[in-house]
């Protein structure tokens, strides 16, 4: 699912490019990250049969990869994905219904306005509106300054600073890691 | 009238075209898997947001019931003195400002533009999670047609997200 207000023209190529025969979703107003609370791509949750979550949002690599001084995702999360296509409610990956509300309960109770004004934001810029758009852009950061979602969406229109802000950001996470480890311990 | 004549009519008319114009947008509400514009669906008086009746199920996830306003068990009690509530040429309207603040729902507006965006109820995300029912959402596919998460019943599902950007 395509986390991109740049919408069908932004993801085809890349869904073409992976000759993908799964369902291929595209999300312009980021609505996944807002009704899930996720805050970073690529992010994955598991849903069974019945609808019900069995983790989280979580950092979603096939395996461990390294950029720069970036350590993103887990060589076990695949290994993991296919333990639970395998055993189904067997599997030793599946979180309790009280541990994923727990994982998923909003650290920052901004994130709902937060979201109104990044759907505000998309809305303007697509329908050409640039200088309004700006407002609600900075405003939903401000207010979810953890959500490299609403950040880096923005950022993708200027390409020529968008290098300097993510690493300007970046440098401000300190020792805090820019994706968090999946915790895929077995229970 | 052919084709290409409708596709221009629909570009004079698009949001796009107006504002890029700098023409007057009208009243637009982003809710969240539609928006709502025009005066006969949405209208603002006092500061507040009114919604014709038909439009409240698809803008909120709300369905008129005895109880008041419901979505599944949790229902929202309507005031009696019926302050949420009024007609205006021939059609009903609900103060969308009023049921939200009630929800301590986030309903925001554009401070210059008459644009306004309806967030997600927290009484929702709470049972929600609570639950660990994965949130419903519609979206288009590759293909532009419409697909539920609830279409995916009876399938395990991975929701994978990810970006160009």
């Amino acid at each position: 699912m395509a986390q991109d207000s740049g919408g069908l023209e932004a993801a085809e190529p890349f869904y073409a490019r992976a000759k993908a025969e799964f369902t291929c979703l595209i999300d312009v107003e980021h609505r996944i990250t807002a009704l899930y609370g996720m805050i970073n791509v690529p992010s994955a949750v598991w849903i069974d049969e019945k609808g019900q979550m069995l983790r989280p949002p979580e950092v979603a690599y096939s395996e461990q990869k390294i950029f720069g001084s970036i350590v993103a995702g887990d060589d076990d999360y695949v290994l993991a994905l296919r333990d639970w296509v395998a055993k189904g409610a067997e599997s030793e990956y599946l979180l309790p219904a009280a541990e994923m509300a727990r994982k998923m309960q909003a650290e920052n109770d901004q994130r709902p306005r937060a979201d109104a004004h990044f759907r505000l934001a998309v809305w303007l810029h697509r329908n050409g509106a640039s200088a309004a758009a700006a407002r609600h852009w900075q405003q939903a950061q401000e207010l979810d300054p953890e959500n490299w979602n609403y950040h880096r969406q923005q950022w993708s229109f200027d390409p020529e600073t968008s290098s300097a802000k993510f690493r300007a950001k970046y440098r401000s996470l300190g020792d805090r890691p820019y994706y968090r480890p999946a915790e895929l311990k077995k229970k | 009238m052919k084709v290409a004549s409708y596709l221009l009519l629909i570009a004079v008319l698009s949001p796009a075209a107006l504002l890029a114009q700098g023409e007057e947008l009208e009243l637009t509400l982003l809710a969240a898997e539609r928006s709502f514009a025009g005066g006969e669906t949405v209208f603002v008086e006092d500061d507040h947001l009114w919604i014709d009746l038909e439009s409240v199920p698809a803008a909120t996830g709300f369905e008129f019931k005895p109880e008041g306003l419901c979505s599944e068990d949790l229902c929202i009690p309507l005031p009696a003195d019926g302050t949420w509530l009024r007609g205006k040429e021939e059609r009903r309207y609900l103060d969308l400002s009023a049921f939200a603040e009630k929800l301590g729902q986030v309903l925001l507006r554009d401070r210059e533009l008459p644009l306004w965006a309806l967030a997600e109820a927290p009484m929702i995300r709470e049972r929600n999670l609570a639950s660990a029912l994965a949130p419903d959402f519609e979206l288009p596919d590759r293909s532009g047609r419409a697909r539920r998460l609830s279409d995916f019943r009876g399938k395990k599902v991975l929701l994978l997200t990810w970006a160009s950007w």
